[in-house]
Parts: C-alpha cells; structure tokens; sequence
C-alpha cells in the first residue's frame, strides 16, 4: 500500500470542513447578512457544527488507535474534496452574481457532501469498518506450474457493508501478475459471497503475495474508509518442463558418460573367469580347488565390475546484483528461462544415464544448495526451481568445484577459472517487450470518467513507463554482454518461438 | 472481457436537460423564438459534449483549436449567422444555450465536474420553478408552488451522481494502467433478504436530507426582496405626513438565463410617504418589458398595465387590486396619482430587447368598498401576501399576468401519469411473480415430467432466493442442497440430477418432488422472516 503524503493527507482533512465554513462565511457577509446569516446559521451551521463535532470525536477515539490518526478521519475521496470545493465556488457565485440556480446547486453539493462526511465519520471511521467479516483469500491450484491459469478467490463471509456503501478490494500477487479488482455491494453485506478472478498464467516462484487492500467507499464516491490488508497465502509455482533441444551434444562433447572402466582386484578376487595357466601369471590367482580337479593349472581372473554413473554439477548462476533496482520484467523472465534450461538439461542427463546434482544460491540462505536430481513431478528439485530468484551475495565462482559441471547463466561476466571439466551454457532468452504507451497528448488513456486519467496518475504511469523502459534496455544490455569468451566446449542455449530451447555448441 | 460501462448517468443528463427545456417550452410558449434556438444549442451542445467524452478528448484539445482556429470559425460563423437569417436574439440565445451545455454534457461523465456539470440543467429547471407554471394565480415564489420541481429536482441531482459513481466503479474495474485481472465472477452464496430495500431507503433518505436543505436555504438567497416589501409597507403605515420611505431597493432574481417576469435592472426611487396617499416619485431606470415591482410578488410579478386606480395605490406598479379584507378607504386624497415614469432607454441591452414580445394584459378594476373611517385601526396579517401591517396599506396582490401559462397543459395529469406508471410497475411486478409461482407448482398447461421437476426446483430456488441463498455458479444441485441443508433438498436435487442424467424418473418421483420443494419453500420463506417476504414481493429476477 503506497503511503500517502502527508501534505494530501491534511489538506484532505481540511477540506472536510473548511469549504463549508468558508461558504457560510461567504453568505454571512454578503450583502444582506441578516437574512442569509438566519438561514444559513439554521441550516448549514448545525450540520457544519455536526461534522466538526464528529470529526473531533473521531479524533479523540483515535488517539488510542493503533492506526495514525490522520488516516483515521482522513475519509474524503478525491472526488469529494472536488464536490466541496466547486459546491463552495457555486455557492460563492451566487452570492456575487445572484443567480438561483447557482444557489441550488451549491446547497445541495454542500448538502449532500456534508450528510456523507457525517455518515462516513460515524459508520466506517471505528477502529475496524468490517469488523466480524471474514476475508479468506486463496488460489486455485495452490501449487501450479509455470503457465497454468491461476484464479485467485476471495471469499467474503458477513462482510460488514453499511447501507449505502460499497467494499473495494484491489491487489496483485506481485508484479508480473495481473491485479484483481474486486467491489462488492451493501446488498451482500451480512451474506457470503465468492468472488474469482483470473489473475493470468502462474509466474514462477515461491511468491509470498502482495496483501489486499480493503475500503469502503460510499455510493457517491464521496467518503471512504481507512484502508485494511488482507493477506494471502503462500503461492507456489513450480518451474515448467522447457524441452531443449540437442541435448545430446551435452554428452557428446561435454561431460558425457565416461567409458567403462575396470578396477584392479586383489589376486585373490574374481571367481566366475577362469582360464588354463599361463607362464607369468600370478601364482597367487591359481585355483587349486579346479586345477585338482581338471588335472592342470587353472588361474582365476579379476571379475570386472560395472562403469560409474558419470557425475555432473549443474549450477546455476543467480548473481545478478542490478536485479532490486530493475522494475522491468525482464530479469523475472530471464530468469525464468534459465531455470527452464537448467532443469531441462538435468532430466536430460539424468535420462542418460549421469548423476546430476543441481547447485544454486538462493537469497534466504547463505550456503548455497545443493539438490540431487530425480525426475519427478513435486519433486524436491521442482520445489528448488521454485525457490529461486536473482540474489546479490554469491558470485557463481564460488560454487565451482573441480567435478565436472556444467554453468547455466545469462552470461559469462568474470574470467572463467581454468579447469577442464568446466562448461558454461549461456541461456539467450527470450524476453517480452515491455508494453509501455505513454499517454497520447490529445486524448485520455481510459474510458472518461476513470479516475486514472487525473493528470497526477497519468504523469505518474508515465514516469514509471519511462523507467521500466531504460530498466528494460538496462537488463538487456547486461544479459547481452560477454566479459570474456566462452571455453571451447560450452554451449548456447538460445530460445526458440515454440519456448523450446535450442543447444548449439560455441565454436 | 471488458465490462459494459453503464449509460444511466449519460442519460440521467440527458433526461435533466431533457426535462428542463420542455418545461421551459411549456412555461414560454409565447417565445419559440427563444426556445427553439435553446432547444437546439442544448441538444447540441450536450451531444456534442458527450461525443468529446466517448472519444476521450482532453480538455486541452478544445482550449488550443479553439483560439488557434478562431480566425477561420469566427467569420464562418458570422457569415452562417447572417445567411440563416436567425434574429440576434435568436442567436443570443443559441450561444447562451449551447456553450454551458457543450461543457456541462463533457463534465456530466467526468470523474469531478458532476456539480459543474449539473449547473446548466439547474438552469433551465430553476426557470421553470421561479416562473411557476403550476399555479398561474402566484405571482410571488412560494415553495409549495415550486416543491414538485425541486423535489424531482433533487431526487434527479442524487440519482444523477450515484449513477455516476456507478460508471466510474464499472470503468475503475475494467480500465486501468496496471494490468487488470480478467473474467471477474461475483457469486452471491447467501444474502439478507431485505438489503436491496434498505440500500434504496438509504439513498431516498440522503436524497431526502439534501433536498431539505436546498429547499430551506435556497429560496432565502432570492427572496430577499419580499422582506424588504414588507418592511417598506410598514414604513408606510407611520402616520407621518409625507416623508420619503428611502431608496426602494430592488434586488431581482437573476438567473443566467434571463427571466420572463423578471430581467435584471435596477430602480431607485424615493417614495415620497404620506399618511393616507402615497405618490410615487422616481428616478428610475427601467428596461423594456421589465417589472417594476420590488414586492414579494414584484420578483415574479407581470408587466406594468396602465389603468384607474381606485383605492391602494402601490408605489412600484400601476397595477390595481381588490382591497383585503377589512380595508379601509381613505378619507382624504391629498394628490391624484401620479402614473411613474417610465423610461423606455435601456441603459444596457438586454436578451429581450427586440426579441420579447411584452404581451399585453387587460386592467382589471376593481373598486374598493367605502370606509367609514379613516383610522389605522388595528394591524392586518395577510397570509397569502406575507403582508403584516396597517389595513391601509396593504400591499397590492396582482391578478394580472403579463403572459399566461396554457391552461391546457397537462402537467396535473403528467404527474398522475408518471405516479401510476410507477405503481403499475411495482404492481406487475407482483403479479407476475404470482402467476410464475403458480405456474411451477401445478402447470397451466400440459408439461412434460421432466419439465415439471425442473419447474419443481425452480420454485425452491424462489422460495431460497427470498431467504436470500442463492445458488453458486459451477455449483451442482447435490452441493447446493449439501450447503444449504434444509430438509427436503437433498431429494430435489438428487431428482433433478437423474432427470438431467437423462436418468428413468420413477413413478413416484414427481410427487416426491413436489412434496420436497413445497416443504423446502415453505422453511426457506419462514427463514426469510415477515420483512424479507415481504421485499421478496417485488423482487425481479426471481432467482
């Protein structure tokens, strides 16, 4: 929930009660004070008089608040500050240029502002508007994979609607998810409803959503309630299958299967090989049990024993230190990508036959993971892929080892240490291009009557369009660069339309 | 799927402005020269407006082609003027007419102009009220007159922005620069029964209080003058000889749309006071066709007539009256009257000038029954006039008008319409509820089993939606009755489900059926309690 400033804050809170008193003031010294000042001291006086007063009790129970105090009376919406102030404008012309209509609609802007600022001081200012209401929010499916549809619900149970107001709720689960925005009416109120929405195709990771933002707004959208959060549970999306092509290369020229291999046996081992003696073997091999019995020499011979399942790292390089100061979705996508390939090109070498280990740093734990790899769905290297994100505290050169392994990362950007059995694949992904329309000059960019199409708000999305532009351009010019060559034998993974990855060794 | 926005408050606007120019047709229908050029910069400037608000325009956009294209539309404009042959005062009132609506129509959909907007319909309704086409015989504001219109008025103001706060719900929910979340489901699972009635009380009763206070405070910002009327005919009573009364302050209504009985100008003038004769020298100042009353009746008065005076003379106008009750003639008349000049030179040209046809009104004499005596006697209250002092100088009450309202307008039988088309409404409503149910429990003609039990589950879903419980979507009839757990609906759903199934009913399962969702009816409408039946009346859609 982005704080609001605290000049707004008052100025709002000001505009409570101070274009009634300056209305009343207008009309009091106007030309004929007697009249108007009776009527006016007979009508608008009390209820400016009501308002005060609510507003001071409203203060007084909020000292012992948990909340700010500002943001307890601070209940004027933007459009209602804008009622006031034009309902005090027309009202002042009236004064000036005496004309009823003015009067009239000036009185009843005044009028009806101020009969919603009473009710909203009184009925949602407490401590908790939707007391006894029970906001439960989940997702279907709980754990989802990558690209499936997400619905996110929230069920409303006795929500505490007042008559004439109406329940906002606004949120997303993080920033590559779309936001849900939700309004449920005081006809449900005291009822239970489910409210769904298809919050788009799961992004990987372990999300811990964003909160909801609760309010209660007035059906003149004058007034509302300070905001609540509702929180969610945790979400996690399970990274999905990325084929990738040319696998095979991998075994080929990389770390492939090492050949069969014997091991050297005492002369004593080996049972199930026999042959006659011949001069210069090792007496101590004779079998003296068969040679008694065929009536000459016979020597055993070393059992040989199956080749090792050749063993392969697979790290992951997570170190990407510009990854907090980038609001574009690039780094989320790329990311995404690379754990796509790297978790392909584990079940590719598991299926043939290699013990692959998967190593990673995560940004919650210092020591970096290590997981073997089983093809499994749910398994723990799925909950793995899950758990990773971009982190800032370990270089990828801190988890070579001198095994064989193998380097999925967006880029080589430190002198590879020079080991044999070190290869790198570096994933070029691709990522999605921001879509990021500044507003065009002559017309708005929503429907008329949006209050995103106040110029602070359009100035705003603007700005933020600007930076996730040159974020954008930023991550792509950092995953673009190479510091230094790749060593013969490494690979590139590039992306192709299908999503599928293709492998293509780097000569 | 992008919701629909809703057109009500486009509409609402519509319908206010709408509104406002038949009434002022019917109050004027001596000036179609000012109504049909106002019929048609309304129309088209809100069109127009609202046109600008469907295609997104940004205000800067007129602000700059205007003044940039000023050289080239001003002299096309002159010369579409002058080709037309339109009158000025016709084209007067086209430009004052279509600018205000241009803006109003653009700011009626935006999020924080709805009051600015609201501005030029309460134009052309506070025309409408001042100039009191209800009750031709008034000549002064009275609120009784005007509360029809003001009520209708105010009710027309709330609908107005709660219809546009609805849109701008609609609109914040589909449009919006975060990516928005897509195919949103509200489904009611259970709800109170008597909300819907209690959401509509609401709004009457904000509707209400606002109302109130307009109508309490807003005639006391033009009404001044009836005070200062009165004050004056006290000051006549003094019995000073002849003194001057002070400068008679006039202080019209204004509207920006200038008045009938009522255009803006100014008098002052000493009225030069004598016990028993008054005469009235001025210095004034007075446009063509203007009142020149300053009475409580002289703000919505009639045009000044020349006639015999007999009897009271009021200082202000010519116009005779019939003495209240209790008058008494004056003995002596020191000096005839004296007919106040009337200067025919507006000193500011006005919209009327030329294009307002003073109509003209036959003097109605009347004399005065003879008084025996002279004296003061004792104080009189007229309450029609407001008028509270000496029975001598009692202030005129006009009976002539300068323009008459058609008697044949329908407005008593417009209101009688509109109220029983309203009752109709919710009486059908209730009619057609009880033909629905009577129909699912025993058919009115020949249906087919399979018909009749889903008739059979349709009316337990009546009686459950009174109770305010409501099926979900996606939600099978089996999980619903499992939900709900009343008595009964396990029956009606596993029936129900066989049926859909394309599954054998068996003999017995339609009365097992009825019977089942006649009982669950029935608890769920015990559930629902006296106030929930009784909204559940009027309630449609049934399910």
């Amino acid at each position: 929930m982005k704080p609001v400033p605290i000049a707004k804050r008052i100025f709002r809170i000001l505009t409570i009660f101070a274009p009634s008193w300056i209305a009343w003031y207008t009309a009091a010294f106007a030309k004929h004070p007697g009249e108007l000042e009776r009527t006016l001291t007979h009508a608008l006086g009390p209820l400016w008089v009501l308002v005060c007063v609510a507003l001071i009790v409203r203060l007084c129970t909020a000292v012992s608040d948990d909340r700010p105090i500002l943001e307890r009376i601070d209940v004027l919406t933007a459009r209602g500050s804008a009622l006031a102030w034009s309902a005090t404008f027309a009202f002042g012309l009236a004064i000036v240029l005496g004309y009823a209509s003015l009067a009239v609609v000036g009185m009843l802007g005044i009028g009806l502002l101020n009969v919603a600022v009473l009710l909203a001081l009184v009925i949602v200012g407490g401590r908790d508007p939707l007391r006894l209401a029970s906001l439960t929010r989940t997702f279907v499916p709980q754990t989802a994979a990558e690209g499936d549809a997400l619905r996110e619900e929230l069920r409303a149970e006795n929500p505490r609607i007042p008559v004439g107001f109406r329940l906002f709720v606004t949120g997303r689960i993080g920033q590559r998810f779309a936001t849900s925005r939700y309004v449920v009416d005081s006809v449900d109120g005291g009822g239970e409803v489910l409210l769904e929405s298809e919050v788009g195709p799961a992004v990987r990771g372990d999300h811990d959503p964003e909160p909801l933002v609760a309010w209660l707004e007035d059906v003149f959208g004058l007034c509302r309630s300070p905001r609540y959060e509702i929180e969610g549970p945790k979400l996690t999306v399970t990274p999905g299958a990325r084929a990738v092509e040319n696998a095979r290369a991998l075994r080929d020229r990389g770390a492939g299967p090492s050949p069969t291999r014997s091991v050297r046996h005492l002369p004593t081992e080996g049972y199930f090989d026999l042959r006659e003696y011949k001069e210069g073997d090792d007496v101590r091999r004779i079998h003296w049990v068969r040679s008694l019995a065929s009536r000459e020499l016979v020597v055993r011979l070393p059992d040989e024993i199956p080749p090792d399942r050749p063993r392969v790292r697979l790290v992951l390089d997570t170190f990407y230190p510009e990854s907090f100061v980038n609001t574009s979705d690039a780094p989320g996508e790329t990311l995404d990508a690379l754990v796509g390939v790297w978790l392909s090109i584990a079940r590719s070498l598991a299926t043939s036959g290699a013990q692959v280990t998967l190593v990673t740093a995560v940004p919650d734990q210092k020591a970096p993971v290590r997981q073997p790899f089983h093809d499994r769905a749910g398994s723990e290297a799925q909950k793995l892929g899950a758990r990773v994100a971009w982190q800032t505290d370990t270089p990828v050169e801190t988890l070579l080892t001198d095994e064989a392994t193998f380097i999925v990362s967006r880029g080589i950007l430190s002198e590879p240490p020079e080991a044999r059995n070190l290869r790198w694949i570096v994933v070029v992904p691709e990522v999605s291009r921001p879509k990021l329309a500044f507003a065009p000059v002559t017309t708005f960019p929503h429907p008329f009557g949006s209050s995103e199409n106040r110029w602070t708000k359009i100035r705003a999305v603007d700005t933020e369009h600007a930076r996730a532009r040159g974020d954008h351009a930023r991550a792509m010019l950092a995953f673009g660069t190479l510091a230094t060559r790749p060593p013969p034998g490494s690979f590139a993974a590039y992306a192709l339309p299908n999503g599928t990855f293709r492998l293509e060794a780097i000569q | 799927m992008k919701p629909r926005i809703p057109i009500t408050s486009a509409t609402l606007y519509w319908l206010l402005v709408l509104c406002g120019l038949v009434g002022m047709t019917l109050v004027r229908p001596d000036h179609l020269d000012q109504v049909l050029p106002l019929w048609i910069g309304s129309v088209l400037g809100v069109a127009l407006g609202q046109t600008a608000t469907l295609m997104r325009i940004r205000p800067r956009v007129p602000l700059f082609l205007i003044p940039a294209t000023a050289w080239l539309t001003l002299p096309l404009g002159i010369a579409f003027f002058e080709s037309s042959g339109m009158s000025s005062v016709q084209g007067h009132w086209l430009a004052l007419s279509f600018f205000p609506a241009l803006v109003g129509g653009y700011l009626s959909l935006s999020e924080r102009g709805a009051l600015a907007a609201f501005w030029y319909p309460a134009v052309l309704w506070m025309i409408v009220i001042l100039e009191h086409p209800l009750d031709p015989a008034r000549t002064a504001f009275h609120p009784g007159t005007a509360l029809p219109f003001l009520v209708l008025l105010g009710a027309l103001f709330i609908a107005f922005f709660q219809a546009r706060e609805t849109r701008r719900v609609t609109i914040w929910q589909g449009w919006g620069a975060p990516r928005l979340a897509t195919d949103v489901r509200r489904t009611v699972l259970r709800t109170s029964p008597v909300r819907g009635a209690l959401s509509v009380v609401w709004t009457g009763a904000i509707g209400g209080v606002a109302l109130l206070l307009a109508w309490w405070v807003a005639p006391h910002l033009w009404q001044k003058e009836e005070q200062l009327r009165s004050e004056e005919a006290l000051a006549h009573a003094q019995p000073t000889s002849t003194r001057c009364c002070g400068q008679a302050r006039t202080e019209h209504i204004e509207e920006y749309l200038p008045l009938v009985s009522n255009a803006p100008s100014r008098w002052d003038s000493c009225v030069r006071c004598e016990r028993n004769t008054q005469t009235a020298s001025s210095s004034s100042t007075v446009t063509e066709g203007q009142t020149t009353g300053s009475g409580s009746y002289g703000s919505y008065g009639s045009y000044p007539t020349t006639g015999s005076v007999t009897g009271v003379v009021d200082p202000y106008t010519t116009t005779t009256s019939t003495p209240l009750a209790g008058y008494a003639a004056p003995p002596i008349v020191a000096q005839p009257y004296v007919q106040p000049p009337v200067v025919n030179a507006p000193a500011v040209p006005h919209p009327y000038a030329g294009g307002y046809a003073k109509p003209t009104a036959k003097p109605h004499v009347t004399t005065p029954a003879a008084s025996p005596t002279a004296d003061l006697g004792t104080p009189v209250h007229d309450e029609h006039s407001g008028y509270a002092g000496y029975p001598g100088y009692a202030p005129v009450v006009r009976e002539s008008r300068g323009f008459a309202l058609p008697e044949s307008a329908p407005w008593p039988w417009l209101f009688a319409a509109a109220i029983l088309g309203a009752l109709g409404h919710v009486a059908l409503r209730f009619v057609r509820r009880g033909v629905t149910l009577a129909h699912l429990a025993r058919p009115f003609w020949k249906e087919s089993v399979d018909q009749q039990v889903s008739n059979h589950w349709q009316r337990m879903l009546v009686g459950l939606r009174d109770a305010g419980i409501q099926l979900g979507r996606d939600e099978t009839p089996g999980a619903f009755a499992r939900r709900i757990g009343i008595e009964g609906m396990e029956t009606c759903a596993m029936i129900l489900e066989r049926v859909r199934h394309g599954v054998r009913v068996e003999s017995g399962d339609l009365e097992a059926m009825s019977a089942a969702s006649s009982a669950v009816f029935a608890r769920a409408r015990a559930r629902a309690g006296a106030a929930g039946r009784a909204a559940a009346m009027l309630r449609w859609p049934l399910v």
